[in-house]
Formats: structure tokens, C-alpha cells, sequence
């Protein structure tokens, strides 16, 4: 047995020495196809239409060599994923040179290709391609991969979809069984964020999802693009069965409240946990009005220790006598209060 | 007719070989799972773009707590790494312990800090707060230095806890090096699934004996050139990119490293945050907070990063070594007997029936064993007991298989992380681990043996630990 396991290090040791051998010359190797295809994309960048009015004539001289070395498939995987990369770092006719050299060299069909792939890895680079490529001809195959069950592949088809749509692009939320993790939300959010607003449909029907992940995301939606006019709807979160949608409930309410909006946090106040009642008074602190100084005070008075930082914050946001106000409740010079307003006071300026 | 004396040693020689086998056993198969493990998350690596996490104003809010105690050469340096950290929406927390030195004046100075009214909600309980101070200075807005009376490093960071405004926390040591996207790669595992929420995540620890730092940030990795620091990197790379992966990807992993580890505030408060009585606070910690989660039918997940995220400067010198190990052992000694309840008990899943048993065998036994082996053995040689054939095949056989285990490790580094890029590296990589049974391997036994002698004596000191520091463009000195 000793002598099977000297004889597997042995083999071990071979392979590793190989490998660095093996990553030595690939990376020498790189540096020379980086220089070489480097040139090219250059070429590509900078590269004017015959025809400027039609970008289907976009016809950049490949040398032969060039060509006959993007028959092997490894270097070709290598050389999508170079173009890919350098496509997301720029931007206009640049980087729309790249998308037309990506064209010309038929990559789109490698791409397409890995979707078909069993390895969810390979899908999401697919995906990734043909979304960095803008090619929306395949925008219905990707559809069917925003509800997979891997949430890398997901993640991505989702991304993809609403980089070639838009706002509209949140459509796959309708049918989405699969959740959307909070890493999918902000990325979705992000990309969301860099497009020109659209008005989008749906947001009302997403808030009363089943996914309860399309829910929050939903909500965080309505928060992040003002939608006030699902003000209600919101509200209506504040009663459902999961605790982390009415807080998120809560948090959009501090970006579309109405008049009364306030009110309805209140009104459901006492019956909840710390935790809703923590984020119950941001809210009501966020939105700055005179109207709940009284609640707000009355809490205050209750001493509860985990609140009064909170509540304090929230009276000097609501109202400019803030601290008269406390002190015709108690004292405040007794500890915690003193600490507590004094902390308050220094974070306002 | 069969003495007793030959009983003995049947039972003692087939008993060593039985627990031999089943160590070798569990090495395999962690060495085994490990290998998927680690290609998916390569895999998945790949496929998440951390850059977005970093300048997300959608990302959550991260609060880092660092305790202090007399870092006063290397303080300024190691909070200027810290507020280096690329991410949005960051809060860092350094505890000054106590420090006896000029830590802190040197802090008020280079920071120009002043103290603020700052209301603790003392959720865990902790030694007197002196005082919570922040920089006058716009660029420094993240920072918050909490000055206390001197407590220890869990009560620093419970401390740290108790203020930390952001839902998730990562507790580091002060003077650990982080890499650029350590915190992005820390925090993703708790942006995933939410039905199986991640309560915490560690990373990989790396040795930086050797490595070129300028700035406070890590611009050359090398093998380190002492024998000790280079025994520990080879023991790192097993213990981290082997054993830490395989009881992730079970869902067993009973220890996040308290050098580098994310937690959710909320559980972490809840599980009654750092316990002030241990010295293995780190431990301790993830084994509570799990115990929390299964007492209460919570699913829940502990995730282990395997990509080099910190490093850290490893003793060299056999004496703080050993009384790092003497205090690793006092802390799962510690650990393991606060949660006896949970040995062998089913409620406790996978925790109770699989985890927990390993650390006990294979983790606090061993040095037990090793020695009593060692003990025996020397008896049976004098008796002329010893079946010298035997003996001498077993022993062939365990340190082979220690040897391919290492190698193993050099193998998956190379495939993986490729930190050491030379030849000449993985060389000296493997010749250290020729040497590691007969130099380290005894040593590290034996501190920990001191480990057990200094519980039972009730020695709860942490010792010093001597800082050579961290220079500017330099490579860590040798110590003469």
C-alpha cells in the first residue's frame, strides 16, 4: 500500500511540475496571440464602414493566417471572450466595430452553441456573449433560461433579456416560480439603473406574486423608480405572511409615501415585533412631517431601549423643536436620553 | 495460553491501526470532495461579476470590526489598508483594547479623530466603553474607533458588534492584509439563496512571511524563505483548500478563522455573540451559532471561501508557535466541551453525529494519541515487546501517506490558486513536507499536549505575540 502511494506522489509531483510548465509556455504563448489578435481589435475598433449608412456591409480584411488560426477551437473561444471583454470596455462606434467583427466571424453561432451545453458554466458564457453582442435574434431562446434552476443561468438570461428590452424586459417576472436571490436583485437593479427610465407595466401584479422573491423585488422597484401610484398595494404588503417583505414594505414606503401613508404604519404598530417597529420609525422618520411627532413622542416616553435611538432620530427629522418637545416629556439629562439627543444632534449637522 | 502482555499490545498495536485507518479514510474523502467543491466555486466565480457588489448602491451595508491591543508600530498602516477597501457602503470598527502603548494617541493624531455622543445598545455585555470616536475628516467617514477598557479580543469584538450599524459584520484582525475583492468574495454567500440564508462565511488565510507589501496591500506573494512560516504555508494549504472546503460543501464546517469571517449580525447577537471565557472565541462562535440555528429548526448554511483573501504573518520562531498552538488546542478543548451535548446527538444532524465527533477523534484526540502511542511504544520497545516488522510498515505507511496527502495539497494549489509560481517553489514546498514528520509535525504535538497541561491548570492567557510589523516596499525581515 505504501509503495501505491509513493507511486501516485510520484505521479502527482510529474503532473504538478507539467502544470507549471505546462502555464509557463501557455502564458508566453498568450502574450504573443494578445499581441497578435491585439492588432486586430485595433484594427476593428478604428475600422470605417464602406458604406456608413449600412452596417450589414461591415466587411474588416481578416489576413488569411488569422483565419486559419481561428479554426482551432480553443484559440477561437479565447479570441470571443477577448472581443467580449473589450466590447463591455467601451462604448459607440468602437465598440460597435467589435459587435460587427464578432458578426463577420460568425462567433454568435459559438455562443448559440453553448447554450445548448449541459454545464451550466458554459450556458451562463453563452448567455453572457450574446447579451455583451446584442444579439436579440436569439432573445427567445434565452427567454426559456430565466426560470432554470441554476441561478447563475438564471441570473443571467434575466439580465440579458432586460439588456434587449428594457423595462419591458421584466415581463419573465410574470412566470418566474424560481427565486430571485438578493445578488440577482441588485444586479438586475443596477442594469435597471443605467437605462433610460421607460414606464413599465406588471409592478401591481408582481406585488401579489406567490414567489415571495418576486415580491420583494417587486417592492424594491416600486421604492428605487417612485412608483406612488402603487402606494396602496405597498401598504397591502405591510400585512403579508413574510416578515422580511413587510419590512422591505416599510422602506419603499419612505420613497412613495402619500399624506396619511403614515397612518397605516402605525395602525398595524403595536401588534408587531421589534424588528417592524425599528424600521416603522425610520419610515416615519423619512417622511418628515409634524403629523406623527405626537406618536413618535408618546414611544419615546416608553423608554423601550431598542427604539429610542430610533425615535429620536425620527423627532428631530420631523420637527424643528425637537428637543423642546423631549424635554417637556422628562428630563433630558438622565442617561440614556442625554447620550441619545446629543448623538442625534451631531449626526444633523 | 495468551498473556495479558500480548493482549495489550494487540489491543494497543490494532487500535492505533484502526484509528490510523479511519484518519486516512476521512483524509481521502475530504481530499476527494474537495476537488469538486473547489471547481464549482471556481466556476462560479467566473460567473459573478464582484466588481458590480463593490460599487452597488443596492449592496448591503458591511460593518468591519477589528480589535486593537498594542499594535501601536503597526496601527496607522493596518486602518489605512482597511479604508483602502472598495465597497460602497462600508463601516469600519477598530476596538482599541486597552492598548498599554500610544495606539490610540497615535490614532486621534493620524485620523483626527474626536470624541462623539454615541449611544451603545448593549446587546452583548462588555467592559467599560472610555469612549467612541470619528475622524473630522471627510475621507475618513467610514472609520469609528471604540476605546475601552482592556477585555480580551472577544470582548473587543462584541464590543465592535454592538455598535456596528450594518447587518452583516466581518471581524478581522487588524494587521491581516486583505486582498482587493476579500470583502466583495466574503459577502456574496449571503446574497444567495435565502431560503437556506448563510449565517456566516470565512475565507483562506495565507502566510505573508516573505511577500512584498507596499501601502498595506500585497503586491508580490513569496514562499517564505524561514523553515517555520514555510511549514505553516504548506499546512494552510491543506487545511484550507482541502479539509474547510470538503465541510463546506457537507454543510459541516464547525470553524471560521477568526482572522477573517462574516457573520450575520442578527444570529451572531442572538447566539450571545463572542464568548469571553474561551480562547478559541472564533470556534467557539460558528459551533454556537450553528447549535442556535439547529435548536431552533432553522435551515441555515456556514460558507467557506477557498480564494486567498488575507494573509497574515505566521510566528517564526518556535516559541510563539507553540504558544499559538498551545492556545488552539486550549480553545477546541474549550469549544468541544461547552457543546459536549451535541456528540453523537442525532438532534443535532450532521453537527451532532459527524462534525463534531471528527474534531473530537481526529482533532483534540490525536495529539492525545499520538503521544500515548509514543508513550507505549517506548514501553513495549523496553520489554521487548515491539513486533519491529509491524511497527516499521505502519509507520512506512502513515508518514506515505502524510507525504501524498501534501503533495496532494501542493497539486490543488497549483491547479487552483497557483500562488507560487516557480518551480524552485513547489520544490521547496515538497522537501518541506519530506521534513514535516520528523521537525514540525512533533513540535506542534507536543505544544499542543502543553495545550491540554495549561487548561487543567486553568491558564487562560493568550501570551504575547511578538509583531515584527509590516514595512513599506520591503520584504519581511528574517529574523536574526
Amino acid at each position: 500500500m505504501s509503495i501505491l502511494f509513493w507511486i501516485i506522489m510520484g505521479i502527482l509531483v510529474i503532473i504538478t511540475m507539467s502544470l507549471l510548465t505546462y502555464r509557463k509556455r501557455r502564458t508566453a504563448r498568450r502574450e504573443k496571440l494578445v499581441n497578435a489578435f491585439g492588432l486586430l481589435i485595433e484594427r476593428a475598433i478604428f475600422w470605417e464602414n464602406e458604406d456608413a449608412a449600412d452596417s450589414n456591409r461591415y466587411s474588416l480584411p481578416i489576413p488569411g493566417l488569422f483565419k486559419e488560426m481561428l479554426h482551432k477551437k480553443s484559440l477561437r473561444k479565447w479570441f470571443i471572450n477577448e472581443l467580449v471583454l473589450a466590447r463591455d470596455n467601451l462604448t459607440g462606434e468602437s465598440s460597435e466595430n467589435l459587435k460587427r467583427l464578432y458578426m463577420q466571424l460568425k462567433f454568435q453561432e459559438d455562443s448559440f452553441a453553448k447554450l445548448q451545453s449541459g454545464k451550466w458554466f458554459i450556458k451562463v458564457q453563452g448567455i453572457r456573449e450574446l447579451n455583451l453582442m446584442d444579439q436579440n435574434q436569439f432573445e427567445k431562446n434565452i427567454f426559456e433560461y430565466t426560470n432554470d434552476r441554476n441561478e447563475y443561468v438564471r441570473m443571467e438570461a434575466q439580465l440579458a433579456i432586460i439588456s434587449f428590452n428594457g423595462f419591458a424586459g421584466l415581463n419573465f417576472l410574470n412566470g418566474l416560480t424560481e427565486e430571485i436571490t438578493l445578488w440577482n436583485q441588485i444586479r438586475l437593479l443596477d442594469q435597471l439603473d443605467e437605462m433610460p427610465y421607460q414606464d413599465f407595466k406588471g409592478v401591481d401584479r408582481w406585488l401579489n406574486s406567490e414567489n415571495d422573491s418576486v415580491v420583494l423585488f417587486a417592492l424594491k422597484l416600486a421604492g428605487v423608480f417612485h412608483l406612488f401610484d402603487l402606494e396602496d398595494t405597498v401598504i397591502a404588503c405591510l400585512d403579508h405572511p413574510n416578515k422580511v417583505v413587510n419590512i422591505q414594505a416599510l422602506r419603499t414606503l419612505a420613497d412613495i409615501y402619500e399624506e396619511d401613508t403614515g397612518i397605516e404604519i402605525i395602525k398595524r404598530y403595536h401588534r408587531r415585533d421589534t424588528d417592524y417597529r425599528i424600521e416603522g420609525i425610520k419610515t416615519l422618520g423619512e417622511m418628515r412631517s409634524e403629523q406623527y411627532v405626537p406618536f413618535l413622542i408618546q414611544e419615546w416616553q416608553k423608554d423601550e431601549i431598542p427604539l429610542k435611538l430610533g425615535l429620536c432620530r425620527a423627532i428631530f427629522q420631523s420637527s424643528p423643536n425637537a428637543e423642546q418637545l423631549l424635554q417637556t416629556v422628562g428630563d433630558i439629562n438622565v442617561e440614556p436620553d442625554h447620550t441619545i439627543i446629543a448623538q442625534v444632534k451631531t449626526e444633523m449637522i | 495460553m495468551i498473556s495479558w502482555q500480548s493482549v495489550l499490545v494487540d489491543i494497543f498495536t490494532y487500535g492505533l491501526l484502526l484509528y490510523s485507518i479511519i484518519l486516512i479514510l476521512f483524509y481521502l474523502f475530504i481530499g476527494i470532495f474537495s476537488i469538486n467543491e473547489t471547481r464549482q466555486h471556481l466556476h462560479r466565480n467566473n460567473a459573478s461579476d464582484y466588481k458590480a457588489l463593490a460599487i452597488s448602491s443596492n449592496a448591503p451595508g458591511v460593518s468591519i470590526v477589528a480589535p486593537a491591543y498594542n499594535e501601536s508600530f503597526t496601527i496607522i498602516e493596518n486602518v489605512r489598508s482597511l479604508l483602502s477597501i472598495y465597497y460602497e457602503k462600508l463601516e469600519i470598527i477598530i476596538i482599541n483594547d486597552g492598548s498599554k502603548d500610544d495606539s490610540m494617541e497615535k490614532l486621534i493624531s493620524a485620523y483626527k479623530l474626536r470624541k462623539i455622543p454615541f449611544f451603545v445598545n448593549e446587546q452583548i455585555s462588555t467592559k467599560t466603553i472610555r469612549g467612541i470616536y470619528k475622524s473630522t475628516v471627510p475621507a475618513f467617514h467610514k472609520l469609528i474607533i471604540i476605546d475601552k477598557e482592556n477585555g480580551g479580543k472577544a470582548d473587543a469584538l462584541n464590543a465592535g458588534v454592538n455598535i456596528a450599524s450594518n447587518d452583516l459584520v466581518v471581524a478581522i484582525d487588524v494587521d491581516c492584509i486583505l486582498e482587493q475583492d476579500a470583502l466583495l468574495k466574503i459577502v456574496k454567500p449571503f446574497l444567495d439563496s435565502s431560503s437556506v440564508p448563510v449565517i456566516c462565511s470565512g475565507g483562506v488565510i495565507r502566510i505573508a512571511n516573505s511577500c512584498e507589501i507596499e501601502n498595506g496591500r500585497l503586491v508580490k506573494v513569496n514562499l517564505p524563505k524561514e523553515f517555520l512560516p514555510r511549514m505553516q504555508t504548506l499546512e494552510y494549504i491543506r487545511a484550507f483548500l482541502l479539509g474547510r472546503m470538503a465541510w463546506s460543501r457537507l454543510n459541516g464546517l464547525l470553524i471560521v478563522s477568526g482572522a477573517f469571517g462574516a457573520f450575520d449580525k442578527e444570529i451572531l447577537i442572538k447566539s450571545g455573540g463572542y464568548d469571553t471565557r474561551t480562547v478559541g472565541e472564533d470556534m467557539e462562535l460558528v459551533v454556537r451559532m450553528r447549535r442556535y440555528m439547529e435548536e431552533r429548526g432553522l435551515p441555515y448554511r456556514v460558507k467557506y471561501i477557498p480564494d486567498p483573501l488575507c494573509w497574515t504573518e505566521g510566528p517564526s520562531d518556535y516559541k510563539i508557535l507553540g504558544r499559538q498552538r498551545n492556545r488552539w488546542m486550549r480553545g477546541t478543548v474549550e469549544t468541544l466541551f461547552a457543546h459536549r451535548r451535541m456528540f453523537l446527538n442525532p438532534n443535532y444532524h450532521l453537527l451532532g453525529m459527524v462534525s463534531y465527533p471528527y474534531w473530537f477523534f481526529f482533532e483534540f484526540m490525536a495529539p492525545l494519541i499520538e503521544f500515548s502511542g509514543f508513550i507505549i511504544f517506548a514501553l513495549l520497545a523496553i520489554f521487548h515487546l515491539v513486533n519491529w516488522s509491524f511497527f516499521w510498515t505502519l509507520l512506512f505507511f502513515i508518514i506515505s501517506f502524510g507525504y501524498l496527502y501534501s503533495v496532494f495539497g501542493i497539486l490543488m494549489e497549483t491547479i487552483t490558486y497557483n500562488q507560487y509560481k516557480k518551480r524552485r517553489d513547489i520544490l521547496r514546498l515538497l522537501l518541506t513536507a519530506f521534513l514535516e514528520p520528523f521537525i514540525f509535525h512533533p513540535f506542534v504535538v507536543w505544544s499542543s499536549l502543553k495545550g491540554f497541561i495549561a487548561l487543567y491548570r486553568q491558564k487562560k492567557r493568550w501570551g504575547e505575540m511578538t509583531r515584527k510589523g509590516f514595512q513599506d516596499k520591503t520584504v519581511l525581515q528574517s529574523k536574526p
